[in-house]
């Protein structure tokens, strides 16, 4: 158990990066042309609001002190007002994170229900055409827009077939599961073939591996042999990988958050940049970020729960 | 009688510039409780032939083309893979040279040591892991009930060969076909191991086939030797005698190029030259190239192996002017 | 060594072979790609932003292969157009990043010390936003258009490189000719510029066929969203997007400006893997 040590003091090394995403989020906003008070309030308020917001973010201190105010805000979870929604930047968070962390969680899933079968798929038929087929898929499929897949699937699947809605999150777990169908599948579709790239290449190293030929010495069938030594050595490079592009993976959600409607945090994100309402721009940026941040660390304890070989 | 016997076993290899042949027509021999020696140097084909005797050869680049392997009355060569798997582990089982690579990282070795029990003789969990222990401790890992729960990394090398040979002899097997088992080990580690192989041979009348390039291994441990080059068997016999008076030039040119048999005052002496290519062996004898004895007769005709004393067979033509030469310069 | 792992020489052979499969089918498709840009005005049917209402939303048809837009303009002539703004995307917006992180990782590699902590540090707070998110964020606050996505991406897209660089550079600079190269009294510059970074740049190289495809994809994205390249300019994204309204009736507008990026990709995507494999770099 020693070796989930590091469980405990992961997050002591992670205060310098915190530090410095708050600090890139602060400059991001700094950086805005205008009037703060604008960029913080929208409209021009009363003298007294004014005068409130000014004490409360520093505006008349130094740029440092200002930002000594906004980390202050940060610990206490003060991430300002949207002007558009006029609500606490906090609240209309944490009304929009569910349908995000539901359709990454769906689209990841789904991903892996591809992604699995194909890669296993084609390392046993390595060189035949049916890993030609699932080579081709996985190479051209990396060049995928998601905003496009998803216009595709909308057309073929919402338009001609009705089989799915067009847009929005639905009430209730299974409305979710059929709304967010075509979303989650845009994603999948466009995650799936670096998955199956990488997937493919671990296994084709592990099927070659010495201990397989040892297994094999040893009279275990072939199928158990598969499952029991060559998937599960060949799981711990594509979870790394899949730690790896958790970042790209929000972007594409962001993306497919648009084309589809979904309440979540990438279309909040996308509004919120058009109406200039800054403060949400930060604070999602930031949410995002920590998103990144504890998924890599989730990643981190399944490979070492996975891997006996790995210290950290 | 003996319990494994190969006939004119042939296996090619392909390759871009066409089939290769890389254990070509060779036979032996192994008797119930013997530890048959099988020796050569890298590439000389002795890998191939045992991991053909377990049909373990990459399918997609090897193939068995010719002869037969006789074990229990089956020959290990015709029967489909459904019958050879479960000989696999049960009546004839394998370790191999790299103990590290050979066991998978992420199982603890006592679930592979186990496995085997399971699969074949339908244990339970629990039994397994019993008999598990009991084979740790047998092959000498100390503390076997704590180390049943340890992963290979956390083993030594020896520790790890260890824990191999466990694994290969859970279902005892009648034959254990052993892959340079010491090389990656350490000296002292060395001669542990080999002293465990001759124990479970004489406790257990384990019959095993060594493969080594190491001749201070044969020394230590075989009954009998065959001497591999280039893909054939070159000369057989039992160990004492055979080191004493090899009967081919290879043989003999490989025991005195051996630092400890060799005059501390001489320079060591090497075989000159390099393995002949097995795309294209040289005709005739494979060694003539670069062998002492060699006369115009040694490039052509074929060169089988033939007995010429009691128990002993050569494939040399001139093993006397080899014993004539040893005679005068003892 | 046994005998038994699988002949070295057919293994190294095929896999030759299949790179330089990749490698000219990747090739031939780029350069396919990048003469259409460059020939654009000569073989485009139409004037890409031409209208003619009296032919609006028209199926592929001899006189307009691919179609209509709402607005009567060729849907082909504008695919091709686009043709030079999406790979100027790709390949333009990547030499700052690509130059600056190679130099900045080979600096930091080099000497170390105080400069290679920051500088750590600094990547792994770059690394931590989303790629994506970041680029939007900076273009929210410089305003939406092409000069936006440039200086964005040129903000977030060097660390990859110096990340590589980096850490070629620390192996590298413990390598035997780097170690006789100094004792022959060369200077730190020349030592790391004549034979460290040709011997560093490789990987990135590599990598960089596969972020432009990242780019174009983020690109056409961002001109989607409204962010990036403004309508009516001849932009696949821009297109895709202007499109999704006439999804029901007009398929077409769509769907060929997805199929043109996904081939573009394909591409970059066959040309990165053709030079990972001939040069056995690892990402």
């Amino acid at each position: 158990m020693d070796r989930f040590r590091f469980v405990l003091y992961r997050p002591l090394q992670l205060v310098p990066v915190l530090f410095g995403i708050s600090l890139v989020s602060f400059v991001l906003v700094q950086s805005i042309p205008g009037d703060p008070v604008r960029i913080l309030l929208g409209v021009r308020g009363t003298a007294e609001v004014i005068a409130k917001v000014r004490a409360q973010y520093g505006l008349d201190e130094p740029v440092l002190v200002q930002y000594f105010y906004f980390l202050k805000n940060l610990a206490e979870g003060e991430f300002g007002r949207s002007i558009i929604y006029k609500t606490p930047v906090l609240s209309l968070i944490s009304t929009r994170i569910a349908p995000t962390l539901f359709l990454l969680c769906y689209g990841v899933l789904m991903a892996v229900t591809i992604a699995v079968p194909l890669a296993v798929t084609a390392s046993i038929n390595r060189g035949r055409w049916l890993d030609a087929l699932v080579r081709s898929y996985s190479t051209a499929g990396l060049g995928l827009p998601a905003f496009w897949l998803g216009i595709v699937l909308i057309i073929v699947f919402s338009l001609r077939l009705g089989w799915f809605p067009v847009s929005g999150y639905g009430r209730g777990f299974f409305e979710h599961l059929h709304h967010l169908f075509l979303p989650a599948f845009t994603i999948a579709l466009a995650l799936s073939p670096v998955l199956i790239r990488n997937l493919r290449a671990s296994l084709l190293v592990e099927l070659e591996a010495d201990h397989i030929t040892a297994a094999r010495s040893r009279g275990l069938p072939e199928r158990r042999i598969f499952f029991r030594h060559v998937f599960r050595n060949s799981l711990i490079p594509t979870i790394t990988l899949l730690g790896v592009n958790i970042g790209w993976l929000i972007g594409g959600t962001v993306v497919v958050e648009q084309v589809f409607s979904v309440p979540g945090l990438g279309s909040l994100m996308v509004g919120s940049i058009f109406a200039r309402d800054y403060l949400v721009v930060q604070a999602v940026t930031l949410i995002f970020a920590c998103g990144v941040i504890l998924t890599n660390f989730l990643v981190d304890v399944v490979s070492v729960a996975l891997d006996p070989r790995i210290v950290l | 009688m003996a319990l494994l016997e190969v006939q004119d076993l042939a296996i090619e290899f392909s390759s871009k510039q066409g089939p290769l042949r890389a254990v070509d027509n060779v036979s032996f021999s192994v008797g119930a409780g013997e530890i048959l020696g099988l020796m050569g140097e890298s590439g000389s084909g002795k890998s191939v032939t045992c991991r053909a005797l377990l049909r373990l050869l990459p399918s997609r680049q090897a193939r068995i083309v010719e002869g037969a392997v006789w074990f229990d009355g089956q020959d290990l060569v015709s029967l489909p893979e459904s019958e050879i798997r479960k000989l696999r582990g049960r009546a004839i089982s394998m370790i191999f040279q790299n103990p590290s690579s050979h066991l998978d990282p992420v199982m603890t070795i006592g679930q592979q040591i186990a496995e085997p029990l399971i699969v074949h003789k339908g244990l339970s969990k629990a039994e397994a892991k019993n008999r598990a222990v009991e084979l740790l401790r047998q092959v000498g890992i100390p503390d076997p009930t704590q180390q049943y729960d340890a992963y290979p990394h956390q083993f030594s090398g020896g520790m790890r060969q260890r824990a191999m040979i466990a694994a290969a002899l859970s279902c005892q097997p009648k034959l254990l076909i052993a892959d340079e088992p010491t090389t990656a080990l350490d000296v002292t580690v060395q001669a542990q191991i080999l002293r465990l192989l001759l124990d479970l041979r004489d406790q257990e009348g384990l019959t095993i086939i060594l493969i080594t390039h190491d001749l201070g291994v044969i020394a230590q441990t075989a009954d009998s030797v065959a001497v591999m080059y280039a893909g054939r068997i070159v000369e057989q016999g039992p160990k004492s005698e055979l080191l004493r008076r090899p009967m081919h030039p290879y043989s003999e040119a490989l025991i005195r190029s051996q630092p400890e048999l060799a005059n501390p005052d001489e320079a060591l002496p090497s075989i000159d030259g390099q393995p002949p290519s097995l795309t294209a062996p040289p005709p005739g004898c494979r060694f003539h190239p670069r062998c002492n004895l060699a006369v115009a007769d040694c490039a052509t005709g074929h060169f089988d192996l033939v007995p010429v004393a009691q128990g002993r067979l050569t494939a040399c033509n001139r093993w006397q002017e080899l014993r004539d030469a040893e005679g005068e310069n003892p | 060594m046994s005998a038994i792992t699988p002949s070295p020489v057919t293994l190294g052979l095929g896999g030759r072979l299949g790179a330089s499969k990749s490698l000219l089918w990747g090739g031939g498709l780029t350069l396919i790609w990048i003469l259409l840009a460059l020939t654009a005005p000569l073989v485009a049917p139409y004037d890409p932003t031409a209208q003619d209402l009296t032919a609006t939303l028209r199926p592929p048809s001899l006189t307009h292969p691919l179609g209509t837009d709402n607005f009567g303009r060729d849907v082909l002539s504008r695919i091709i157009w686009g043709t030079r703004l999406d790979l100027a995307m790709g390949l333009l917006a990547l030499v700052t990043p690509f130059v600056a992180g190679c130099l900045i990782g080979l600096i930091s590699g080099y000497f170390g010390g105080i400069v290679d902590i920051l500088l750590m540090r600094l990547l792994d707070v770059t690394m931590s936003f989303p790629f994506f998110v970041l680029v939007i964020a900076i273009i929210s606050v410089l305003g939406p258009g092409l000069a936006s996505f440039f200086i964005a991406v040129a903000l977030v897209a060097w660390v990859s490189y110096a990340r590589l660089v980096r850490s070629r550079v620390l192996v590298l600079k413990h390598a035997d000719f780097v170690l006789a190269a100094r004792s022959l009294g060369y200077g730190h510059l020349r030592v790391m510029l004549r034979h460290i970074l040709p011997n560093a740049v490789l990987p990135a190289i590599v990598f960089a066929m596969s972020d432009v495809v990242i780019t174009i994809l983020l690109g056409s994205s961002l001109s989607y969203l409204g962010m990036g390249v403004q309508p009516p300019t001849p932009e696949w994204g821009v297109m895709i997007a202007e499109g999704q309204n006439f999804l029901a009736t007009a398929w077409w507008i769509c769907f060929f400006p997805g199929l043109a990026i996904v081939f573009v990709a394909l591409g970059f995507s066959l040309l990165a893997d053709g030079l990972a494999e001939r040069f056995g770099t690892v990402e």
